[in-house]
């Protein structure tokens, strides 16, 4: 059985930058979908192509399920340009990490040593680098939706809560002194919140790249055992997961996207 | 232990805003714009079938109102010409009444026009017949005055006697 290595191996250097497997897929993966893209555009000046009526159908059914979530059009249309792309860039990532060569095709090297095989092609979403980059892009993301949709200072008062402090003198002149525990009690679970924001940020990175990367192992294990037909179940049950995989990442960062766009008393009243 | 490089996580993010850039601003937004074309178009043509529809059903409304109305005028005329007509009839019924009655009056004065003309006609002829029956009888003519009175006197008789049988 090969060593399947929890990181991405180096592959070659330029300068000081060092290109590693996962990056080179990655690379292949954003090639594919500028050929898509000038497939498509091109065939936007003849007759409806089948491509493209396919390519309707699935921004069609997106947009609908985003519906679903946000409960607005106009809204899914305002997070659509980043979710979407992020959900067709992890499933093809995905799918090209099960493709034959990827992971089997390599050279052997040298390392502390030992001789080890270093595959040309890894699936880019089982390097954490990628998953990382891609969870703190996401939640950064949503935090600049809540600034601009929202407002800074109500964002601002979802995890500090300066306002809750603010509001006590009014409310204890109003006789309310149950204010002096709650709001309190309120600006910790703020603190709370920005933990979350980082177990966000680590669960969605983890998530992703536990999964595509233990369905390489799986895959290599299967393939080492016998490399006929044994890998087969385990290939298509790969395709599912990519496809989950992607889907559970995109709308978790629709959610995520949805929450931090309606303000915070909203949130609570829609919860309630 | 899992390798974390900074800039092969920004190569990374440069991967995906590609991906970004490349999905959505030249396939995904010209799309969204076609189909949202398409629906509105779509929305459009509905809108204009149902104005269709209810202009169609306001046609056919008029339609059976004009129809209504028409039978209804209809209606009115023919109960108007039937009026008309039996007061026209009774009209001609009443001249043709009035004719044949002044027609039957005249024939009546007519006849006993000629009655009296053929009585006086009678009468004389019958005078001349009793004066030659009598000159006859008698074998001389009678003189004018005292013939005349005689004769008369007779004609009476025999009318008076024609009157009692």
């Amino acid at each position: 059985m090969t060593d399947i290595s929890i990181f991405a191996e180096p592959i070659f250097s330029i300068k000081n930058f060092i290109v590693s497997n996962a990056l080179i897929n990655a690379w292949i993966v954003v090639l594919g979908f500028i050929v898509l893209a000038i497939v498509v555009r091109l065939g936007f000046s003849k007759k409806s192509s089948k491509l493209q009526n396919f390519m309707e159908w699935f921004l069609e059914g997106a947009l609908s399920f985003g519906d679903s979530i946000t409960g607005d059009r106009e809204k899914t249309l305002k997070f659509a340009p980043f979710v979407l792309p992020i959900f067709c860039f992890i499933l093809l990532s995905n799918w090209l990490g099960i493709m034959p060569g990827v992971g089997s095709i390599g050279f052997l090297a040298e390392h502390s040593g030992k001789t080890t095989f270093i595959p040309y092609l890894r699936s880019a979403m089982s390097d954490l680098n990628m998953t990382l980059a891609l969870a703190i892009v996401a939640v950064l993301s949503t935090h600049i939706a809540g600034v601009l949709l929202t407002s800074p200072w109500k964002h601002l008062n979802r995890f500090v809560g300066l306002n809750l402090f603010l509001e006590i003198p009014k409310k204890i002149k109003q006789r309310d002194f149950s204010i002096l525990i709650v709001n309190p009690i309120k600006f910790f679970v703020g603190i709370i919140e920005i933990a979350g924001e980082f177990a966000k940020t680590a669960s969605l990175s983890l998530r992703l790249f536990g999964n595509v990367f233990a369905g390489e192992v799986l895959l290599g294990a299967m393939a080492s055992m016998f490399a006929f037909f044994l890998p087969v179940p385990f290939l298509l049950l790969e395709v599912l997961v990519g496809f989950i995989q992607a889907f559970i990442f995109s709308v978790l960062i629709l959610v995520f996207l949805n929450i931090m766009s309606e303000s915070h008393e909203e949130h609570e009243e829609a919860h309630a | 232990m899992f390798h974390l490089d900074w800039k092969l996580m920004i190569a990374q993010v440069i991967n995906l805003g590609i991906v970004v850039f490349v999905l959505w601003f030249i396939v995904f937004k010209p799309l969204a714009k076609k189909i949202s074309q398409r629906s509105q178009e779509i929305e459009k043509g509905l809108e204009n079938a149902k104005q269709s529809q209810a202009l169609l059903d306001k046609s056919q409304k008029e339609y059976l109102d004009v129809i209504m109305t028409a039978r209804e005028k209809a209606k009115v005329i023919f109960d108007e010409a039937e009026k008309s007509a039996l007061k026209e009839k009774e009209k001609i019924l009443l001249i043709a009444k009035e004719e044949s009655e002044k027609i039957s009056k005249i024939t009546k004065e007519n006849l006993l026009d000629e009655k009296e003309k053929i009585m006086k006609s009678a009468k004389k002829d019958l005078a001349d017949l009793v004066v030659l029956a009598l000159e006859k009888t008698l074998g001389k003519a009678a003189k004018d005055g005292i013939d005349k009175d005689l004769i008369e006197n007779s004609i009476r008789d025999i009318a008076n006697t024609k009157d009692n049988g």
